[in-house]
């Protein structure tokens, strides 16, 4: 936690490095005890690791975003605002607001961590025990295509969700806030994720959306489709968006605002609009209905 | 009392709860069969919002004044809790046709998200911490949504059904359970001290729950 405080190596400043890194073990191991990060990495690892008849591990990916990037936001945007409410109290903070923040960006490794073992076991099965021809996904779509929807929608969110949360915890830290943004995050998702058929081109600049699955046509309600778009540079502009997250919080702190971060935030969005167009207008140009009947 | 009441209501909050509920069933029942995880987020939202109700965040000063702790709680939800509710059913009536027909279990639903919420931050507010509310909301609201997503294990665990195949009376079940044995879990500790007899104070001044 933020208030501990850290020893002064004798004759001269502690090095900012070595700063960040003991908070970032303090701040770990906070994120670690906290209930949300603990519901939702036992909820991923035990209902998100077993395959079904229709998309072996594919349809998984909501395991993990709900659970530790939903949960994740609220989660590290409590955590930050205890760290800004505790620096007000003490009238001066121990370390600066940027290193307090870095360690809180580092933190957010720990459900991303657990995003990682559940995308390799995820990765594993899929490819251990493939869909079945009438399943999702379908025809010959890439490995790297299949790769990078069980990253992007699944582990990603793991990470990208808490670091939503400092954004949040440092530019909003009203309570109530990260619930309420959490609740529209997930209602805006599910209007983007590709069901309705005018918002799947547009679709792809959320944070989580889907590439296909059982979603039907008029004659049959439970035929699975591919959506347009490219996952992998879709993968690119998740990245870049994480990458917009902690240059957003950084920026909170005035005395962090100087040319390189301002730097890093324009080559970042300039970055994430691009891949976003790309995830657009790259990889499958149109809706793909299966052959087969479900 | 009413006066009370309708100064202590936190209005900006509860507008912007009320809203939510709304906006989510009404999403709901555009179209149910993509919409319904926005079911169980808006009972979460219900949950929260009453919790949040119950904050006293100046609890160590008024915990010094005559009014009881049961007296200024029953002023806190005098309107946050029937207001939600009423938004609540309103809501789901008007959207009766466009959902499954489960509507008393839906209603059912928001009843014991609201009974749960009351019965820990009053426990919780008893025990002595000036703000339960809050952090409960900050569970309840993420958890509720995470769940209606992710739907683990349906086909035992019927937290928030969809389908027509799925246990819809073992929902009830659930529900009912939820709806009431939280307030007797959660209140149980403070009937045990009191029925101890006097002198046992539960928490700070004024924080026991008078008979």
């Amino acid at each position: 936690m933020t208030a501990v405080a850290l020893p002064v190596a004798k004759g001269g400043p502690v090095a900012g490095g070595s700063v960040l890194w003991r908070l970032a073990g303090l701040e770990v191991r906070r994120y670690a005890r906290h209930p949300l990060f603990l519901v939702g990495a036992v909820g991923t690892l035990a209902i998100g690791m077993r395959p079904d008849p229709v998309s072996s591990t594919y349809f998984n990916v909501i395991v993990p975003a709900a659970a530790l990037g939903i949960l994740g936001l609220v989660a590290m945007a409590s955590l930050t605002r205890g760290a800004d409410l505790l620096g007000r109290s003490a009238g001066a903070a121990p370390v600066p607001e940027r290193v307090q923040t870095g360690a809180l960006a580092l933190a957010a490794l720990l459900p991303f961590a657990v995003g990682l073992v559940w995308f390799a076991w995820n990765a594993y099965l899929a490819f251990d025990r493939p869909p079945p021809p009438s399943g999702f996904p379908f025809g010959d779509v890439s490995t790297g295509w299949k790769l990078a929807v069980l990253f992007g929608c699944g582990a990603l969110s793991t990470l990208g969700g808490p670091l939503l949360g400092i954004v949040i915890g440092r530019w909003w830290p009203r309570r109530g806030v990260a619930p309420m943004l959490a609740v529209a995050l997930v209602a805006a998702t599910i209007i983007m994720q590709g069901l309705f058929e005018p918002l799947r081109r547009v679709r792809l600049f959320m944070p989580f959306t889907y590439f296909g699955g059982p979603f039907g046509t008029e004659a049959d309600p439970e035929r699975v489709l591919l959506f347009p778009g490219s996952p992998q540079w879709w993968v690119g502009y998740l990245v870049c968006l994480c990458g917009l997250a902690v240059v957003a919080a950084l920026w909170h702190d005035r005395s962090a605002r100087d040319g390189r971060l301002r730097t890093t935030g324009l080559v970042l969005a300039a970055a994430a609009v691009a891949t976003c167009l790309l995830a657009t207008l790259t990889g499958l140009d149109h809706t793909l209905v299966n052959p087969l009947s479900s | 009392m009413i006066r009370y009441a309708a100064r202590v209501a936190p209005w900006p909050m509860l507008l912007v709860g009320c809203g939510a509920v709304a906006v989510l069933v009404a999403l709901v029942g555009f179209r149910f069969t993509v919409m319904w995880p926005l079911q169980g987020t808006a009972v979460g939202v219900l949950a929260g919002i009453t919790a949040m109700a119950l904050d006293e965040r100046c609890a160590a000063l008024v915990d010094t004044l005559p009014r009881p702790l049961w007296w200024r709680t029953v002023g806190r939800v005098l309107f946050a809790v029937p207001g939600l509710l009423v938004i609540w059913v309103c809501a789901l009536v008007a959207v009766r046709d466009r959902i499954p027909p489960h509507l008393g279990l839906f209603v059912l639903q928001g009843c014991a998200a609201v009974s749960l919420a009351l019965s820990v931050t009053v426990a919780r507010r008893a025990a002595g911490v000036a703000e339960p509310g809050a952090p409960f909301a900050a569970f309840a609201i993420p958890v509720a949504a995470a769940v209606a997503l992710a739907r683990p294990r349906p086909d035992w665990f019927p937290v928030f059904p969809v389908w027509p195949t799925e246990n819809w009376s073992c929902s009830v079940v659930l529900w009912l359970v939820v709806a009431v044995a939280a307030p007797l879990v959660a209140l149980a500790p403070q009937w045990m001290a009191r029925l101890r007899g006097p002198g046992r104070p539960v928490g700070p001044a004024g924080a026991r729950l008078p008979g």
